[in-house]
């Protein structure tokens, strides 16, 4: 390439030519009405404004061509700029005292707007594609089975042996499990008071509270679990071990790791209780009033009207809270992988280590990894369970939360 | 007649609404206990957090007086040998002395050290004071002296271990071993150690520092001669694999870089959706659709935003047409590690908040509002950007940043996209293989000298901090759009 251009200077230079455009467009549309005496069909701004989005739009087109057609990259850092102005040519030339840019701009935009809107599509349509893709690669290898993949109860990708998940699949759900079954109960009841029976006072100084727990970044979290948690919980095996020695005459009962799928599970309750609180707090809120007008009518204490009338009503809107709070579990990556261990095995004992499907993507992806070979196309398979395993777990608690809505509409 | 207040006098009400009473405190009860451990991890995980990365920000440092012509690394480390020596008689003909005292100075022959090794050397004659980072041992020695021995008046009482007992005499040092066996280490006491005894509480052989090391610690440090200061390295320096040299400037950078890209491209792309949607968009099944899709992808697991990045943007995608042998790769190209594709990957992530947010933000703003434009003559284009649009902007800036703050913590999809190797400058540009501040967590967080602990949660402590900046700025333009609007 004779002429190479950096990215960053190729982008300067589309903005530069589209602000000239914009002076151009505008200077022409005057001139333009000026020498032809006749009343411009729109202000001279919307003119300027008419060719530097074309100038833009047309660079922005080549640019994503050019990457999706993978054109060589000097090559498409110096078509852009050349586009942009050939852009501004036409479209300044184009301008005439009648031509109506108001309405071409609009539709510009509209287009534009639609497009931004569009990008959400690509975006699941870019996921399933590359995934469905690459998946499909990893099952086309020789050495790789669908069957053995789904039933398959020895995994070892790492030196392309084995390819059998099912200990994957455990260890997540087991984490998953054991995260919900400390989050659940916290994080409904902290739900249930903030909302029945906090103070306002309570209620302010709680609430921010928990939002700081939610937007602690996962590998905070995992720090602390690493840190804090992970020797608590192997002290603990060790105490346990030692209490049960004398009973069953061995000195480990209770196989424990420094890094296990407790400590895990701990760390992951607390990043999910502020999911759970704040959705379990909107589905008790859907209860209608008059339920628990009618129940404390009756005589009920608060905690009676709860259990009696608005969780039983609520059950099917806090079952899929609890779909949503797994689904969040099952795709968490940095506290499992600092803290679960690494180890593909199938167990009960949450005081072992235990692996997870992201785990397994995180440690298959990372090395220089090698599009072509199965173990890092596995990585893409497991990323395709993953996404499929928790959109479906959305989406059924999406339709629980809907129809639950419509219920309470109709009642 | 009975008596109408019988049935509520009975012993068998009172039983049932005492039970009735303890239940209803009991589940009341619960709910406190909820928030009690809720609150209480809390505390512990910022507490934990903040205790833990104290020691990183305090460094030890030597101050060393370079009489002369120092040229080169050698002539260096003869120099700081030579004026440390003075503080001991007896040090320049023990080569044991002579050994730890260039063990301070390790940091001197480290590579990383090599730019700021050129500040201390100095051409001219003149005498110059210059500080030397201490070396990490003697670092977590000093920061730790607690942990490691007590300092007794007089008599140490007997603790029972085989350790190392120090006694510090106005002629030098008596080191009893562990066998027993006494000798005298002659150097000058200085005041404040003569007539103590210094108990260690760890035998030589668990101790990273011998005890002659601790000794000349110890004097150097009642001397003046080791002084500790705030540890501005950590905030100038790129990572290090040397614990002392190790900083987070770099990765502050690439984090910075990663942000600005998802900023960039996360917020025109996420509020023109939202106007489009709300404003635009007819009321269709294709509207429903991207509506739903919006509201699955935010729940997509941000490992999958990764998976994406690795494939699409790094690799880029090899297409086959079926029954012919054209084939081709649909995208890629982009380097591992780029800030740019870290950014993309992460913009992608956050355009369903960034959406969602200018959604609710945009459907708060009155109609009224809109017919009194449209009336007037606007276009729907003219309602949009002269009076919706700057009406709804606080609340679309303030869910945007409290999206970006979620983005700018988020670590698996950057490791996927590359982000995983040890990077030992800052990025040139967005087009240059980078770290990430959360990355650098991660990789510290696995290192395994005990000193990367406090660092990685010092690091920590800056990432949440700028989160709370960033949270902070978002609550602050919510509440003085709030009072305007009131207004």
């Amino acid at each position: 390439m004779i002429l190479s251009l950096p990215l960053s200077q190729s982008l300067i230079l589309v903005l530069a030519i589209s602000l000239l455009a914009y002076v151009l467009g505008r200077a022409r549309a005057i001139y333009v009405a000026q020498s032809s005496g006749r009343h411009l069909a729109a202000l001279p701004g919307y003119y300027g404004w008419y060719s530097a989005l074309f100038a833009l739009i047309l660079a922005g087109i080549v640019g994503m061509l050019g990457w999706v057609l993978n054109a060589q990259d000097g090559f498409v850092r110096l078509a852009m700029p050349i586009a942009a102005m050939l852009g501004a040519g036409v479209s300044v030339i184009r301008i005439s005292a009648r031509f109506k840019s108001q309405e071409r701009v609009e539709a510009l935009i509209g287009g534009l707007l639609f497009a931004c809107g569009g990008v959400a599509i690509m975006t699941t349509l870019g996921i399933i594609l590359s995934l469905a893709f690459e998946t499909g690669r990893f099952f086309g290898q020789p050495d790789v089975s669908v069957i053995e993949f789904f039933t398959g109860l020895e995994w070892s990708a790492q030196t392309s042996a084995a390819f059998g998940a099912v200990p994957l699949f455990f260890g997540t759900f087991f984490i998953a499990a054991l995260a919900l079954v400390f989050a659940a109960p916290t994080g409904v009841f902290t739900a249930i008071y903030l909302s029945e029976y906090a103070q306002p006072g309570t209620r302010r100084v709680v609430k921010p509270l928990i939002e700081i727990l939610a937007g602690v970044p996962t590998v905070v979290y995992g720090f602390f679990a690493v840190l804090v948690v992970a020797p608590v919980v192997h002290n603990l095996a060790d105490a346990l071990n030692a209490g049960l020695a004398p009973l069953t005459g061995r000195d480990a009962t209770i196989p424990a790791q420094p890094r296990n799928a407790l400590s895990a599970g701990l760390v992951m309750a607390v990043m999910i209780i502020p999911l759970i609180t704040s959705l379990s707090d909107d589905v008790l809120r859907t209860v209608p009033g008059k339920l628990r007008n009618g129940a404390l009518g009756l005589g009920a204490t608060k905690s009676e009207m709860m259990k009696q009338i608005v969780l039983p009503s609520a059950r099917s809107g806090l079952l899929a809270v609890m779909l949503l709070a797994i689904s969040r579990a099952i795709g968490e990556t940095m506290i499992v992988l600092m803290v679960a261990g690494d180890r593909a095995n199938i167990t009960l004992n949450p005081f072992e280590s235990s692996t997870t499907v992201t785990v397994q993507i995180v440690s298959l992806l990372t090395g220089e990894p090698e599009f072509e070979n199965s173990r890092t196309l596995s990585a893409f398979a497991l990323g395709a369970v993953l996404f499929g395993v928790t959109l479906l777990c959305n989406i059924v608690a999406q339709h629980i939360v809907d129809r639950q809505r419509r219920q309470h509409v109709q009642s | 007649m009975s008596n109408p207040d019988a049935n509520f006098r009975s012993d068998a009400f009172n039983a049932r609404y005492e039970k009735r009473r303890r239940a209803e405190w009991r589940f009341r009860l619960y709910g406190r206990i909820a928030i009690a451990l809720t609150g209480g991890v809390l505390f512990l995980l910022i507490g934990s957090t903040l205790l833990q990365s104290r020691p990183a920000f305090i460094r030890y440092e030597i101050k060393v007086n370079l009489a002369g012509e120092v040229r080169d690394l050698e002539a260096l480390h003869a120099a700081v040998e030579a004026d440390l020596s003075t503080h001991f008689s007896n040090a320049s003909d023990n080569a044991q002395m002579r050994e730890s005292l260039r063990s301070f100075i390790s940091v001197l022959g480290i590579a990383d050290f090599s730019k700021s090794r050129k500040d201390l050397l100095t051409p001219q004659r003149a005498a110059k004071i210059v500080r030397i980072p201490i070396s990490n041992q003697a670092d977590h020695y000093l920061k730790n002296r607690r942990k490691f021995g007590v300092f007794y008046k007089g008599e140490a009482p007997d603790i029972g271990r085989d350790v190392p007992v120090l006694s510090f005499l106005s002629d030098g040092v008596v080191q009893a071993g562990p066998d027993g066996t006494r000798y005298l280490l002659k150097m000058p006491v200085p005041d404040g150690l003569a007539g103590r005894v210094l108990a260690l509480k760890q035998t030589e052989s668990e101790l990273t520092l011998s005890p002659l090391e601790i000794v000349m610690l110890e004097i150097l440090r009642e001397g003046g001669v080791v002084t500790s200061s705030f540890n501005t390295s950590f905030f100038t320096h790129a990572d290090s694999t040397q614990p002392e040299l190790a900083g987070i400037l770099a990765a502050l950078i690439g984090s910075l870089m990663i942000i600005i890209v998802t900023m960039a491209l996360a917020l025109p792309i996420g509020v023109a959706a939202a106007i489009y949607l709300e404003e635009f968009a007819p009321r269709n099944g294709v509207t429903r659709f991207i509506n739903a899709n919006i509201n699955n992808l935010a729940a997509v697991p941000s490992i999958v935003f990764g998976l994406l990045g690795a494939a699409v943007l790094v690799n880029g995608i090899d297409v086959a047409l079926p029954f012919t042998d054209i084939s081709f790769r649909l995208g890629g190209g982009m380097g591992r590690g780029w800030p740019l594709v870290g950014g993309v990957v992460l913009a992608l992530m956050t355009l369903p908040t960034v959406i969602i947010a200018s959604r609710t933000s945009i459907a708060a703003v009155p109609d009224s509002l809109r017919n009194g434009a449209a009336a007037l003559g606007a276009t729907r284009f003219q309602v949009v950007s002269h009076h919706v649009l700057p009406k709804s902007l606080p609340g679309i800036m303030t869910g945007s940043i409290i999206g970006l703050a979620q983005a700018l913590g988020e670590t698996a999809p950057l490791l996927l996209i590359g982000m995983y190797a040890f990077i030992g400058d800052a990025p040139d540009s967005v087009s240059d293989r980078s770290n990430a501040l959360p990355v650098l967590i991660y990789q510290w967080s696995g290192r395994a000298e005990r000193s990367f602990e406090s660092l990685t949660a010092a690091a920590i402590v800056i990432l949440l901090l700028i989160m709370l900046v960033m949270n902070a700025l978002a609550i602050w333009i919510r509440m003085k759009y709030e009072h305007k609007s009131q207004a």
